[in-house]
């Protein structure tokens, strides 16, 4: 078993396949060695939020971990995009597991870019990729409470830009 | 969210300010609040324990009316949303946005300032590019079409190299594919034919300005927005179909031969007036005409620095391209000489006396390939180790030149073979998710009795048969997306190369029948098509070129 302390010192204790989810905790385990059993701190992670996590790693715990290639920056952007491309391949848990409020599912997606979950912090960003997907500008302005920065010129100006892709 | 929670969310805005008349406003003008009351609970709550806090926000919640709870709930709602984009890092950010598609992507770039500058990322959109641009996206079904020389048209210049690009094998003479030449790309190529080596470049090697750009200092980058946007929008007036069309006469003849290299802006023709006409393809002005057969001139093909030419009247005359003098003249063929095609120093020819001829052009060495009983319409080297062949006597083969044996027939055709064209498929990438436009490559035939076939190289299987023209196909012409006939029936037909479906046809234009031109004869059979990224060239009976264009007027302007 692995312990884990969130930011508002709440103690987790876990499998360690499921901490392992985590590369950050992976290397951190392998680090440590077996020796040590003291709770590893995590100060960016508060209780709320680790649980959530641990409960998407508890579930994939069995997952084959993702290729620890080390393409180039680029390179692996690409080729995840392109693995994954269709926002559209979230399997039936995962969907009811990130179907959580925004607040929430910005602090997933912050956890999981912290903790190093690639496949979470890729059904994070899906997830709002899809909040975006077919909706208007001024939709998403609603929707996320966006302030309309541009000028009517520059308005009509990047409207104009973006007009070869209004009827795909 | 989903789009039912975002509904909610709009209801929910919508009744909180409705509510709100009541609760805030509503209450101001008709009884006024008591600001001071206001002001001592918020202090007294401020001063309270996390705690207590708790229990009084509780306490509030059971004595509200319904309509505030509603403003309440609106409230929250509104405060809870975030906006991800400009919270997250642009790292986080752009992995977002890295999932949506080409629209949703330009509708988010007009949100807000910090929206549209991650939503225009460079990076996104070279994604974008790859995944689309010469092949099929797996995940969308889009392909869209290379255009080597896009730099040409929209603002930035092009870069050197692209302007260089000898094609060191061009297509074949007359009539057939095309779309290959211009996609030539240095010397690097090993296969010759027009097509195919347009599928060996691979996505990133893309001539865009923006990797020119890496090389060379050129100052004006193009974006690879744009230039997903440029070939966006030429894909789609290819299926619309919206194209401007200009019709011209060519010959005072028919015309027999075209050759078009959208790269270098030219075009070359051969006509039954014996004479071969080179062409500035952005002008349409005839550059220069070359005498000196004394029959018709069946095939011509030229590259950086010469034209081929062969003719019925038994000769194939190579000239200059820089200086248009004839340099050489191979007069030793027995019959007229009917279609030619060469790569590098390798030379094919194929004749009304049913040889084809190869020839080394270093040396002067010729051999024979012998088997076809009729004319040989269109021959075609493939790979410098293949030939392709098709022939009045109905056959289509493919020949290992090496040991001067056929290795492959494709069988189907109930009449003369008039033309063929090799599609290569887009290399497979180390991206293997990423589908190329399956597979293996194909050859397309044409033939008299009216169909245009589709066949696999690798197994010589007839993948399609595509139906729709009313008389003998003359010419085809395929590249990796498309496949453009011309026939009898006056009419051009595009074609989905991947599907077999007719995109559209050019009924040429419309404008052809019986409409003269410059005083021309009217509209007739197309001998000889040719097909790039953006166009279609034809030349008819009548001695009319008719060109295509399918790239867009005001892009970006």
């Amino acid at each position: 078993m692995v312990k884990l302390t969130s930011s508002d010192l709440v103690e987790f204790s876990v499998e360690r396949t499921v901490a392992e989810r985590s590369v950050l905790l992976k290397n951190m385990l392998e680090d440590i060695g077996d020796s040590d059993d003291s709770a590893i701190p995590l100060p960016n992670v508060n209780a709320g939020i680790l649980k959530k996590v641990l409960e998407y790693c508890e579930r994939h715990k069995n997952d084959a971990l993702p290729a620890t290639d080390t393409a180039p920056d680029v390179d692996d952007f690409g080729a995840a995009a392109q693995k994954k491309s269709g926002s559209d391949d979230i399997d039936e848990w995962d969907s009811a597991f990130i179907k959580v409020d925004n607040d929430l599912l910005f602090e997933i997606i912050l956890a999981a870019n912290y903790l190093d979950i690639k496949a979470l912090l890729d059904l994070g960003c899906k997830t709002v990729a899809n909040m975006i997907k077919g909706k208007s500008a001024e939709q998403i302005r609603d929707m996320f409470n966006i302030e309309n920065d541009f000028t009517p010129e520059e308005e009509e100006q990047i409207r104009r830009e973006n007009e070869w892709a209004a009827d795909i | 969210m989903s789009t039912g929670s975002r509904s909610y969310l709009e209801a929910l805005h919508d009744d909180h300010i409705a509510s709100c008349g009541q609760c805030l406003r509503g209450g101001r003008e008709e009884k006024g609040f008591e600001s001071e009351a206001v002001d001592a609970a918020a202090a007294a709550f401020a001063a309270m324990t996390p705690a207590t806090q708790g229990a009084v926000v509780a306490a509030l919640v059971k004595l509200m009316r319904p309509s505030q709870l509603r403003c309440l709930a609106a409230t929250v709602a509104r405060i809870t949303r975030v906006d991800f984009i400009s919270s997250l890092s642009p790292e986080l950010s752009l992995r977002v946005l890295q999932y949506l598609d080409a629209k949703s992507l330009c509708r988010a770039a007009q949100v807000a300032h910090t929206w549209g500058r991650l939503a225009d990322d460079d990076l996104i959109w070279h994604r974008m590019c790859e995944q689309h641009i010469d092949k099929k996206c797996k995940t969308c079904g889009w392909g869209l079409p290379i255009i080597r020389n896009s730099g040409r048209r929209a603002s930035p210049v092009p870069p050197p190299q692209q302007l260089a690009i000898p094609p060191s094998s061009t297509e074949t003479s007359t009539t057939t594919s095309t779309a290959g030449t211009k996609r030539k790309r240095l010397d690097s190529d090993p296969t010759d034919n027009s097509s195919s080596s347009a599928n060996q470049v691979s996505p990133s090697q893309l001539p865009s300005p923006v990797q020119s750009q890496s090389s060379t200092t050129i100052p004006k980058r193009r974006l690879w927005k744009n230039i997903y946007a440029e070939r966006l929008i030429v894909e789609r007036n290819w299926r619309k179909p919206q194209f401007r069309a200009s019709r011209f006469i060519g010959h005072t003849d028919g015309i027999m031969s075209m050759q078009f290299n959208d790269c270098k802006q030219r075009f070359v023709t051969g006509g039954h007036d014996n004479i071969i006409r080179v062409w500035d393809a952005e002008t349409n002005k005839c550059i220069k005409e070359l005498t000196g057969h004394t029959q018709g001139v069946s095939g011509v093909q030229f590259d950086d620095q010469i034209i081929i030419s062969c003719s019925l009247d038994r000769t194939v005359r190579i000239w200059s391209m820089k200086t248009f003098e004839m340099i050489r003249t191979f007069d030793n063929f027995r019959d007229g000489v009917v279609c030619l095609h060469f790569v590098d120093e390798l030379l094919a020819t194929g004749c009304a006396d049913a040889t084809i001829r190869i020839i080394n052009l270093h040396t002067g060495k010729f051999f024979h390939l012998r088997g076809h009983t009729d004319w040989v319409n269109k021959v075609q080297i493939y790979k410098k180790e293949y030939l392709f062949s098709c022939s009045d006597d109905r056959s289509v083969r493919m020949w290992d030149i090496a040991t001067k044996t056929v290795v492959r027939e494709f069988v189907g055709h109930h009449d003369q073979v008039q033309s063929l064209s090799i599609s290569l498929p887009v290399p497979r990438s180390a991206r293997a998710s990423i589908e190329s436009l399956g597979g293996s490559p194909k050859l397309v035939t044409g033939s008299t009795d009216k169909f245009v076939k589709v066949w696999d190289i690798e197994t010589g299987k007839c993948l399609h048969t595509l139906y729709g023209h009313e008389d003998g196909v003359m010419c085809v012409a395929s590249d990796t997306l498309r496949v453009v006939s011309g026939s009898h029936d006056d009419t051009v037909i595009v074609w989905d190369l991947e599907s077999g479906k007719r995109i559209h046809s050019m009924e040429m234009a419309g404008q052809s029948r019986g409409n003269t031109v410059d005083g021309g004869a009217t509209g007739g059979v197309i001998n000889c098509v040719q097909l790039s990224d953006t166009k279609v060239l034809t030349g008819g009976e009548d001695g009319v070129i008719s060109v295509y264009d399918f790239y867009p007027d005001d892009l970006f302007e």
